[in-house]
């Protein structure tokens, strides 16, 4: 059973945001809703100066404590280490919002507004009703698309080469190897959730 | 009477009345029936390729449901992009339900064009539309052809090949052709004349020290693909160039996406970039007195004898241009057997004229230009600019070699590069020669690591007669000089501008006041498609009077300015719904195939949304009624390049562009083949067999086959010519003194101040745009797309603002968020609220883009935002003569407003 994860290097990224845009197709989100994006910011002091980013995507960690809190079951583990959301046990409650450190999840608006002030199009239309109102949802490293052997969206969509997705416990998959090769880090890791993001720079 | 528009209920009223239309016939040539009834089950992969940018070779893939697209992405088989895709890519399923799209053919019934007055569209069937344009069409052919105006943008480049032009070949052969997309990225005349290319990049492959001035090498542009056309805006290239250890550094005045991690950004006054080049030229000519002595001697035109006239000295017997042996004591010419030691100082009798060497003569003129002299213009500090030529100098790794595939070639991994943020200036032309002396002087041109032309591979290095590169076929009319009418015939004025890019905002003038540019007749019709010069071409009212003038014909995809001031919009389909094709060579990023050629197709793989229609079918259905079949037929064939002995649609058979499409699909890929095919599978492509060795086009011409021109005797002979016939008919460049536009047809670099660099004291910041990746080209209704201007709402501070540094702005009391009134020195102004950063030069305000559309009906994304390019000026004197490209800085104040 592979366990996935992905490397984001972040010397690689240019903030394209190719990644936010492609997620946003591949699951068909509304205004307001991101489970990925990449915040450009700055550091330092002109002229030594330079941009930053800030990415934010679910961590799929393997402790994940939206998981401990979920009190339907809604929030899963499955083998491969993906941590999904069942739409349909979710209850709205957002303990899960509240648990988790990288504020990652969002939550599906009441009303179904689009884009465009000229009503839904025709994709809108299509693609809304597969999210149910009230519920949390986030992340799931496109899981529908790894069972039928694509990858993540924002993986496959990258210009920049900067996502990798991968089984980490493969030796030969690219992700397993950029981490042996590279120094990388996790976002907060003295919380104790064990991200499966990892990020070089 | 003006009538103020009432967007939601104009766009209601036209999606109701279109939805009748498309379940009706009248739809002409299009080739899939929108009509076809969709089964509940229908859930479908099917594929195409983007075209929201001008390098349209990504592969994508769309999932249809019920005849609806419900997801798109980048095609993971297709080699040239591999899933890949950018921002812009990524959203073309909002460009196909744009609700701001133009769903019918309508004509206008409000004569009084204004930007905030109400056509009064009225729908019209497509037979009608065709009807109306092939009288209007026919009349002015009749008449005068030259009364015909034919305006294209990037929306309409490739789709436009193969039938706007063979259209217009054929029955409008001298009528004004202008891309508008063309003067605020005029980046070619340089690569011509030492690549023999329409385009350059730096070696990235093997490229070990890069420096590059206003460009974007991908951090910003950001390109899923590597087409050989301009590989340097491919993101993963850069990555991969710079994970291998290539150094980079950028004169720009802005830090973008390039300089973010491993890149050295040197900020850099706006317009000042050709002093410090010169100053690198006067580092490495002076200061260091080194160079590939080879390659200066043997393969440039440094050494040629130049007399006091700055013309060529050439042999009076064969007029072959001369170069002084040193070993023979005599002139012998460029090509001699003879030739062993040409000359690159002193001074020489021949002919009894005296002469001097190119080399000695621009080594005198860079010498004025150290360093220091350098830094007081530009701001960069001296020792910067010579650290970083020793550098570039050092690493060029003069007299090395290396073996690629059995063929050793000069191996120069370093060389300087530049983009439009230099080359869109008054004098753009001149800077891109002063680059051309540097890559010279370091041997790294079209060899391994150094800057490598970008139209193809192979016979690109050839020589013309006095030795020295002659423009390739493809896209060298740049460099060919255009027939001088008098009276002028054409209103883009080739006759005073023979190597523009292009000069659409001169079109404009010409247009309003025909007599002033010595044209003697008044035109008639504007035909645009795919372009819009009220975003682009910065003379905002002088657009306007002049689509007033003309009855306007659009080929329109949304409701822009371009629309608003209109007669006839001709209703275009979106890119997920058009037939068309591309040629294609591209380079494949994971290295399966080294490269891929081929024309790659695309049939519509939605059903159409409104009653709209791919734009070159149209224009084949016009050219056909107009009786031009036979014409335009031969025409398409020689620009679509069949195969010999292939059938064609030669002959008086009449065609829609969907068939002919075809017929070029089988005789490329086989008989067996059809457009239906396409959209199941996707389109085909041919894998090279290129060796590394084959895509340097030094190997084609290697050694002393050739030369590049540093001298370019060339323009110089233009502007000496263009002076002869004013001369003669006692006129002027319109709009210029004489002395002043000459003063650009010189045959090496001058500096000459721009006009941002004259303005009046009070205007102490200067201007500045770039390209951003959710916009770049702006094709395909990007700037309307709900989710990609949310993307960047959500995720840049520098979208929609006023970008100041945070001294400059504290040192003037001004704030974060503050709303502010910049005026530009050429009476224009924007408003918008400041963002303080650290990555833009004191002097600077900086625009990410050029968003802010006025027309009512472009919809809340596109119209929000900043319209940069109406702070400039593009008026005549104030645009480079040579390649038409407008100065892209002005020199403005700012002001909070309370």
């Amino acid at each position: 059973m592979p366990r996935y994860g992905m490397v984001i290097n972040l010397k690689k990224c240019v903030g394209c945001n190719a990644c936010t845009v492609a997620c946003k197709v591949a699951n068909g989100l509304g205004p307001g809703l991101f489970y990925s994006y990449v915040k450009i910011g700055e550091t330092g002091v002109y002229p030594h100066a330079r941009r930053t980013l800030e990415t934010s995507l679910c961590n799929q960690c393997a402790n994940p404590p939206c998981h401990r809190v979920c009190p339907v079951g809604a929030t899963q583990i499955r083998p491969d280490g993906v941590v999904t959301v069942d739409g349909a046990k979710c209850i709205g409650c957002r303990y899960c919002m509240l648990a988790c450190p990288y504020n990652v999840r969002v939550v599906i608006p009441t009303a179904s507004t689009g884009y465009y002030d000229e009503g839904l199009t025709p994709y809108e239309k299509a693609r809304y009703p597969e999210h149910r109102r009230g519920t949390v949802e986030k992340c799931d490293f496109c899981a529908e698309r790894l069972d039928e052997g694509r990858l993540p969206a924002c993986a496959q969509t990258c210009p920049a080469k900067s996502r990798v997705f991968g089984d980490l416990d493969d030796p030969d998959s690219e992700a397993a190897r950029l981490l042996l090769q590279h120094d990388y880090f996790v976002l907060q890791p003295d919380a104790g959730t064990e991200p499966n993001v990892y990020y070089i720079n | 009477m003006q009538t103020k528009i009432s967007r939601r209920d104009f766009l209601k009223t036209a999606a109701g009345a279109s939805a009748l239309l498309m379940t009706g016939a009248g739809l002409g040539g299009v080739f899939r029936s929108a009509a076809a009834a969709p089964t509940p089950e229908e859930d479908e992969w099917v594929y195409s390729y983007c075209r929201n940018c001008i390098a349209p070779w990504c592969g994508i893939k769309i999932r249809k449901r019920n005849g609806v697209a419900i997801g798109l992405e980048g095609d993971p088989e297709w080699p040239i992009n591999r899933g890949r895709l950018c921002p812009r890519g990524n959203t073309s399923i909002d460009g196909l339900y744009n609700p701001y799209r133009v769903k019918a053919p309508l004509k206008r019934t409000n004569p009084v064009k204004a930007i905030d007055n109400d056509p009064g569209w009225v729908e019209i069937s497509w037979e009608e539309a065709i009807a109306t344009c092939v009288d209007k069409l026919s009349a002015v052919r009749a008449d005068n052809p030259n009364k015909l105006v034919v305006a294209r943008g990037f929306g309409a480049i490739w789709d436009d090949m193969p039938m706007f032009r063979p259209l217009f070949g054929a029955a409008f052969p001298t009528a004004t052709a202008t891309e508008v997309n063309g003067p605020l990225c005029p980046f070619h005349y340089g690569p011509l004349v030492v690549n023999g290319s329409f385009t350059c990049a730096a070696d990235l492959m093997r490229c070990n020290y890069l420096v590059t001035f206003g460009a974007n090498y991908g951090g910003d542009f950001v390109r899923a693909n590597a087409g050989a056309d301009c590989l340097y805006t491919s993101t993963a290239l850069l990555n991969e160039a710079l994970e291998r250890g290539m150094k980079l550094f950028s004169f720009d005045p802005h830090a973008g996406g390039d300089q973010k991690s491993s890149g050295v950004w040197i900020p850099i006054k706006p317009g000042t970039d050709l002093p410090v080049v010169l100053a690198m030229a006067e580092v490495i000519m002076c200061e260091m007195d080194t160079r590939d002595d080879e390659f200066v001697r043997f393969r440039s035109n440094f050494p040629y004898l130049i007399k006091a006239d700055e013309t060529y000295c050439r042999d009076a017997e064969t007029n072959k241009p001369l170069i002084w042996d040193e070993a023979l004591g005599r002139a012998l010419p460029f090509d001699s057997p003879e030739l062993s030691a040409p000359a690159l100082t002193g001074v020489y009798t021949v002919n009894g004229a005296e002469t001097r060497p190119a080399f000695s003569i621009i080594k005198d003129k860079v010498s004025e230009f150290t360093p220091e002299v350098a830094e007081s213009i530009s701001g960069v500090p001296a020792g910067t600019i010579r650290e970083v030529t020793a550098g570039l100098v050092q690493a060029a790794m003069i007299g090395s070699t290396i073996e690629l595939d059995g063929f050793t070639f000069p191996y120069r991994p370093a060389c300087v590069h530049y983009g439009r943020g230099t080359t869109a200036h008054r004098g753009g032309v001149y800077f891109m020669f002063a680059v051309n002396i540097v890559n010279t002087l370091l041997g790294a041109l079209d060899v391994p690591g150094g800057v490598v032309g970008g139209s193809g591979f192979g016979d690109f290095l050839s020589p013309n007669e006095d030795g020295t590169v002659l423009p390739h076929k493809f896209k060298a009319d740049e460099w060919v000089d255009d027939e001088f009418n008098y009276p002028v015939q054409s209103f883009d004025l080739g006759e005073f501008y023979p190597h523009r890019h292009s000069t659409p905002h001169v079109v404009w003038r010409a247009m309003l006041d025909p007599q002033k540019y010595y044209i003697d007749f008044e035109p008639e019709i504007l035909w645009i498609w795919g372009a819009n010069p009220f975003m682009n071409n910065i003379v905002r009212d002088e657009v306007e009077e002049a689509f007033r003038k003309v009855w306007v014909l659009d080929i329109a995809y949304n409701f822009d300015e371009t629309s608003q001031f209109a007669d006839l919009l001709l209703a275009e389909s979106s890119n997920l719904e058009r037939v068309g094709f591309t040629t294609m060579v591209a380079l494949d990023l994971d290295g399966k195939h080294r490269g891929c050629t081929g024309v790659n197709f695309r049939a519509p793989v939605v059903d159409l949304v409104y009653n709209t229609r791919t734009g070159a079918s149209v224009i084949a259905d016009i050219a056909n009624a107009m009786g031009m079949t036979a014409q335009m037929n031969g025409m398409f064939t020689a620009m679509a390049a069949f195969p010999p002995g292939s059938v064609t649609p030669a002959g008086p058979q009449p065609h829609t562009f969907e068939e002919m499409s075809e017929m070029l699909l089988k005789a490329l890929y086989g008989q067996d083949k059809s457009l239906d095919d396409i959209m199941k599978n996707g389109s085909y492509f041919t894998a090279q067999p290129w060796l590394d060795r084959d895509t340097y086009n030094y190997y084609y011409f290697p050694g002393r086959s050739t030369r590049v021109a540093v001298w370019e005797d060339h323009l110089h002979q233009s502007g000496l010519r263009i002076k002869g016939e004013c001369e003669k008919h006692g006129i002027t460049v319109p709009g210029w003194e004489l002395e002043k536009y000459l003063a650009f047809y010189k045959p090496y670099p001058v500096w000459i101040p721009h006009p941002e660099h004259e303005a009046p004291p009070e205007y102490d910041l200067f201007a500045v745009n770039w390209k951003v990746a959710g916009r770049s080209m702006a094709i395909g209704g990007v700037t309307q797309s709900g989710v990609l201007r949310e993307v960047q709402a959500f995720t840049d501070p520098n979208i929609d603002t006023i970008i100041i540094n945070a001294a400059t702005a504290r040192a003037r009391g001004l704030s974060e968020g503050d709303t502010v009134l910049v005026e530009s020195q050429f009476g224009k102004s924007l408003t918008g609220q400041l963002h303080l950063t650290e990555l833009i030069e004191p002097s600077c305000l900086g625009f990410a883009g050029n968003y802010g559309h006025a027309a009512p009906l472009m919809g809340k994304y596109a119209r929000r935002g900043l319209s940069y390019n109406q702070l400039l000026s593009a008026k005549d004197g104030n645009f480079d003569p040579v390649s038409g490209g407008m100065d892209n800085t002005a020199a403005c104040k700012i002001s909070r407003l309370k």
